[in-house]
């Protein structure tokens, strides 16, 4: 199996087609087909081409350059990208144009990275199906009557249907694994502290980290070798030194020892469940070893996360007020109605819902109950899962419970329903894990269905590892 | 259980403007939400356990910032090379 990058990268090194002909072929794709998908807020079709002619003029020039070097890639429209539109989805931020590109987003740049525009999410970063967004819901390529999964549903929609060759997306309770896993594609979410976020707009920040969605895991390695590097404007991203996911992929995986996390195999749809569990069967004839393993209060996940991520959340967006930035409403005669009104107007319902909850758990005579409860609760899974870590090399689980969501089928669901869907995912971010989505089948309905890998904290290239032996020995 | 007269004293904390219809909306979900919330209440965490991030703040230098201009870019209303916001006079 050859990873898309590389596959493109040695056409263009050997100058079989330039960058500007394989950018505007991407082009070409994402105008005839994201009409239908949704799968981009913004395509920006100029800049990308000069970005394409810049990599071109330079190997013409005799430059060696990078493996990334006019590859065409999407960034999650929640990723600050300097004189390009910014939205998080939200009409909140419908103007907003940022004045800095984020880290991830500047350190893909200098590898020559061509980017093609900015991809639709759940607003904010808050959804589970990419249909919570200003802009319309995306729709997933693999069958269009259904969601892309969520909140990075853009970026997932758009390598699914080849419109992009990768996307950077983030993941805060699942938000890239998710979406990989309805789109068929790999999503990787790094150890939290791997990737700056400096320039991801804040949904919560204990939790969010920004990550790639990627045809192979050899592609994810690429991305990931070249944005997670230290960085001193986030005092969360570990200054240290990281080995390189790409050189250390191929990896033989004998002896290595899985833990099958059993609470989140109970209940499951048993075509899931069969196809995680052949994925596990397909690790033993690889030589590795598998045991079921449990995590003590793995149960209580759900409530730990939308509780500390609405408490952030709360904090987060309440720099929306019509001051410095993003759309002012109008005809308000006073300042405070001016903020009201503002944030009402701006912010969808969902959006709403968790401002409200973060509120409540950190208000006076309910933080001890709720949000302090929460903090002591997360330390609890912490040790829970580190414990399980010192047993095994890494953990194995579905992504999520089902296949994607038909379209207007999460409006039938209670705000509680929605949430228990991200069971599986949830806990990586709780624990500041890495975790990686990758197919592993289909369902009756021809629905990809995703495998979890989780690792121990910043042993990422061991993880890319674990997963690119699974997925470069099966077969389909 | 959260009560409709806590969710109107919330959305005043959170600087959001309800109709009564959608105060009704949200106090259903808030209930059903914090009920959901409630689950941890009988559980056992730890007071500590998370690992210490590996964080190293930034030596307390002036360095490059963003100038007036860039900041301003994005202001809905400007004057002056300020903020400009709707005029709040506190009559004596």
């Amino acid at each position: 199996m050859v990873g898309k990058i590389a596959y493109y990268a040695d056409l263009l090194r050997q100058k079989q087609l330039s960058a500007r002909e394989l950018t505007q072929s991407y082009l070409d794709r994402i105008a005839r087909d994201n009409p239908a998908l949704n799968a981009y807020i913004t395509v920006a079709a100029d800049f990308a081409l000069a970005q394409a002619d810049a990599v071109d003029r330079r190997r013409m020039a005799g430059e060696d350059l990078p493996m990334l070097a006019g590859i065409p890639m999407t960034v999650k429209d929640n990723i600050s990208t300097k004189g390009i539109l910014t939205t998080c989805a939200s009409k909140i931020l419908s103007n907003y144009v940022p004045v800095f590109n984020a880290f991830a987003v500047e350190r893909i740049y200098a590898n020559g990275g061509v980017m093609l525009g900015k991809t639709n999410l759940d607003e904010f970063g808050m959804g589970s199906t990419c249909e919570h967004s200003a802009y319309g819901a995306t729709r997933n390529p693999v069958d269009r009557t259904r969601v892309p999964g969520g909140s990075s549903g853009g970026g997932a929609a758009a390598v699914a249907a080849d419109l992009a060759v990768y996307a950077l997306g983030s993941d805060t309770g699942g938000s890239i694994r998710q979406p990989s896993a309805f789109c068929g594609t790999v999503g990787f979410k790094p150890t939290y502290g791997m990737v700056s976020r400096w320039g991801l707009i804040a949904y919560a920040s204990s939790l969010d980290q920004i990550g790639v969605i990627a045809p192979t895991v050899e592609d994810a390695a690429i991305v990931t070798d070249a944005i997670a590097l230290p960085d001193p404007m986030d005092a969360t991203c570990s200054p240290a030194s990281r080995p390189s996911a790409y050189a250390g992929l191929k990896r033989d995986v004998k002896g290595l020892k899985i833990g099958l996390i059993r609470n989140l195999f109970r209940g499951l749809n048993p075509v899931i469940e069969n196809a995680v569990r052949a994925a596990a069967e397909h690790f033993r004839t690889l030589g590795a070893e598998v045991v079921e393993v449990e995590a003590e209060r793995l149960d209580l996940v759900l409530p730990v996360y939308y509780i500390l991520a609405c408490a952030e959340a709360a904090s987060n967006l309440s720099r929306y007020d019509g001051v410095r930035y993003g759309v002012r409403a109008k005809g308000a005669t006073s300042f405070e109605e001016m903020v009201c009104k503002t944030r009402s107007e701006g912010f969808g319902d969902e959006v709403k819902r968790r401002i409200m909850l973060g509120n409540y758990v950190l208000s006076s005579g309910y933080f001890d109950a709720y949000y302090k409860k929460a903090q002591e609760m997360r330390n609890g899974l912490i040790a829970d899962l580190d414990a399980l870590l010192r047993s095994v090399d890494c953990l194995l689980a579905p992504t999520v419970a089902s296949t994607a969501f038909g379209i207007g089928e999460f409006n039938s669901l209670s705000p509680v329903e929605m949430y228990l869907t991200d069971l599986c995912t949830v806990p990586v971010n709780v624990c500041g894990l890495p975790a990686i989505s990758l197919p592993c089948g289909k369902d009756e309905k021809g629905l990809p269905i995703g495998l979890q890998l989780i690792g121990k904290r910043f042993a990422d290239a061991d993880l890319l590892a674990y997963a690119n032996a699974y997925q470069t020995t099966r077969e389909g | 259980m959260v009560e409709r007269e806590e969710v109107i004293k919330l959305a005043r904390l959170s600087k959001l403007a309800f109709s009564p219809e959608e105060i009704d909306r949200f106090t259903v979900d808030m209930q059903a939400i914090v009920a959901f919330a409630d689950r941890i209440a009988a559980a056992e965490g730890a007071a500590e356990g998370a690992p210490e991030p590996d964080s190293r703040l930034r030596d307390d230098v002036v360095g490059k910032s963003f100038s007036q201009e860039e900041i301003l870019r994005n202001a809905p209303g400007e004057r002056g090379g300020f903020f400009h916001l709707p005029k709040e006079v506190q009559l004596w």
